[in-house]
């Protein structure tokens, strides 16, 4: 959360230095960052699902959701797709180069009320990114949380994001993590081939307690919903993190808009039961 | 309550001009009517409506915001003073709508809020219609102000009424050039007021098309109708003064590089686009109707008051005929 006396501040990014660069699946990284300003850094806290804004000097400035948890401070992750001019001049840099970030911005998962809660999460694709801070939000105070199920839906078995940490939670007995593949023409998977939907056969949800976390295409929401308001899940515990171009994080530039909503302050995490009216939010 | 001659105008204007910066309506090649600094164009008197509203000095088209100097990043404030004379109501109103979206969940814009706050506003009530596109009390207000503005300026002829409405306003009518009024100013400001709210002609039915849009009776074929003709010039969107939308960029500038935000339109298939391709707003019938339901049903969601102020600038400036008077027209048919 912003301090009171920064919020003048509030389009002035500051500089982060890189301290590691690991890399994903094809043209996707994550990026260490850490505040070079140590009153900075301190004052960082983020919810899972919030964002922050990416100033690559001279480039440019995207945003881009947190993909590290809270509950581990000092080193922001950020995961990258190469994909326009900011993140494709990312790419060029090396760990030690610096770059500058203003946040975190938004609303993210309500912690509080997802608190002793079962939870299930779906990602698809990149949208494991922000997943991944509220998925390690929760293991990392696994008692405080019910039951936990993941679902996770890739295009293809090279294209998995946070592989091998994610492969280690197969192992877990206090995580029930299902993994599915649109398609596989090697034919080395052995776990579910076909849309994420498809794994909903595969869990009881209990619809008195379950609180649901989504984060991918669009057109995945439209099927997860579904799935969820036909298994009797109230609109109001289904959270999902849409993607708007959210450029200036702080509600002004208009960019962002989704009905009378604003996703960068308003969101990006929403209650489905709060955009469900509106057509263009999904 | 104060006089101000018509004849002293420019020396008064000129004369604040020494200790602040002065802006106000004047003519630019006898073709344009702009609100630009005292001196450079020909003030006639005749403030009328501008083309593009005075929004420019608030909100500028482009602005710098931050500057990058190798590893240093700071930002660029302009709270530079500035007296803007002959603002007309129903654009002051724009300023207030502007301020209060400007401070929404307790977000300030640092680079809007700056200019406000060191800006003197002397609004000039319409006595009547400054243009046949004015529906500012069709809209919910008036042609002249109740409160927000610093000096307000009824024109009775060879003089204005002044009145003032804040403590920078008292300190204004202070100067040499305000003289005191006569008791008989009283009624005849009543009158002006009376005259102002019976002349305007103009009336496309605002409260009843904000209904339509509440009921959902204009629906995707509407708008996608209506859009055939838009040719996404953005016009409406610039000449309008409660729009603020912005795009952020950077330039190289001075050995370092500066980040810039400028106007940018709804309207254009550009602004929703994510850098994946996905467009959220496909079609230029869903932009057409995101520009109109901002105003007319999003604002007073979030508002509790419709962000149109009834200008008419847009209907001026639209070339196929799609600004806010007929697109309130075509909703009232549904």
């Amino acid at each position: 959360m912003k301090r009171k006396e920064d919020i003048d501040l509030i389009f002035q990014p500051n500089l982060v230095r890189i301290e590691r660069i690991l890399p994903q699946m094809s043209d996707h990284r994550l990026f260490q960052l850490k505040f070079v300003d140590e009153d900075v850094a301190r004052a960082f806290f983020h919810a899972p699902g919030q964002f922050v804004e990416v100033t690559v000097l001279g480039v440019g400035e995207a945003p881009i959701s947190i993909s590290s948890p809270p509950t581990r401070p000092g080193i922001i992750e950020i995961c990258i797709r190469k994909a326009g001019s900011v993140t494709s001049a990312l790419f060029e840099l090396q760990k030690g180069d610096f770059i500058a970030l203003r946040g975190p911005f938004g609303r993210g998962f309500p912690m509080d009320i997802l608190k002793g809660q079962d939870l299930l999460l779906v990602a698809g694709g990149l949208g494991m990114a922000p997943l991944r801070s509220l998925l390690q939000a929760i293991l990392d105070d696994r008692a405080s949380y019910g039951d936990l199920v993941l679902m996770y839906g890739a295009r293809n078995p090279d294209d998995i994001l946070f592989k091998y940490e994610l492969l280690g939670l197969m192992n877990r007995t206090d995580i029930k993590y299902l993994l599915s593949v649109d398609v596989d023409e090697e034919g080395i998977w052995r776990q579910y081939i076909g849309v994420v939907t498809g794994l909903f056969e595969r869990v009881e949800l209990n619809p008195e307690t379950t609180f649901c976390g989504l984060c991918g295409p669009p057109i995945m929401y439209r099927f997860v919903v579904q799935e969820l308001l036909k298994r009797n899940i109230p609109t109001e515990r289904i959270f999902v993190s849409l993607e708007r171009m959210m450029q200036c994080g702080v509600g002004k530039c208009g960019h962002c808009a989704i009905g009378e909503y604003y996703c960068c302050t308003d969101g990006p995490v929403f209650k489905y039961s709060e955009i469900s009216h509106i057509k263009e939010a999904i | 309550m104060k006089r101000l001659k018509k004849e002293n105008v420019l020396p008064f204007l000129k004369e604040m001009n020494k200790t602040e910066k002065v802006f106000c309506p004047q003519w630019v090649d006898d073709r344009d009517l702009l609100f630009i600094p005292l001196g450079e164009g020909e003030y006639k008197g005749d403030i009328g409506k501008t083309t593009i509203s005075v929004k420019t000095l608030v909100f500028p088209q482009t602005e710098d915001i931050i500057s990058f100097r190798g590893e240093s990043i700071s930002k660029i404030i302009d709270s530079s003073k500035k007296l803007l004379f002959g603002i007309r109501p129903c654009e002051m109103k724009a300023i207030q709508l502007t301020d209060r979206f400007m401070k929404r969940d307790d977000i300030a814009d640092p680079h809007y809020l700056s200019k406000r706050k060191e800006m003197t506003t002397i609004v000039i009530a319409c006595h009547e219609p400054p243009s046949d596109t004015c529906f500012c009390i069709d809209a919910g207000g008036m042609p002249y102000l109740e409160n927000g503005y610093d000096v307000q300026l009824f024109d009775v002829g060879d003089f204005y009424i002044a009145i003032a409405g804040s403590e920078r306003g008292e300190e204004i009518l202070e100067n040499k050039y305000f003289e005191q009024g006569i008791e008989e100013d009283r009624e005849k400001l009543e009158e002006i007021k009376s005259k102002a709210r019976h002349s305007q002609n103009n009336k496309p039915g605002l409260k009843n098309a904000i209904e339509i849009l509440k009921e959902e009776k204009a629906d995707e074929d509407f708008w996608e109708r209506l859009a055939d003709r838009c040719i996404n010039c953005g016009g409406c969107v610039y000449v309008c003064p409660t729009c603020t939308c912005f795009n952020v960029y950077d330039i190289p500038s001075q050995g370092g590089y500066v980040r810039c935000r400028s106007w940018d339109a709804c309207l254009h298939a550009g602004f929703t686009r994510e850098t994946s391709g996905h467009n959220p707003r496909p079609t230029q019938g869903s932009r057409l109707a995101r520009r109109h339901e901002h105003k007319l049903k999003f604002d007073i969601i979030n508002f509790g008051e419709s962000g149109c102020v009834g200008c008419g600038r847009c209907s001026d400036t639209c070339p196929v005929g799609l600004g806010a008077i007929e697109i309130i027209q075509e909703l009232n048919k549904l």
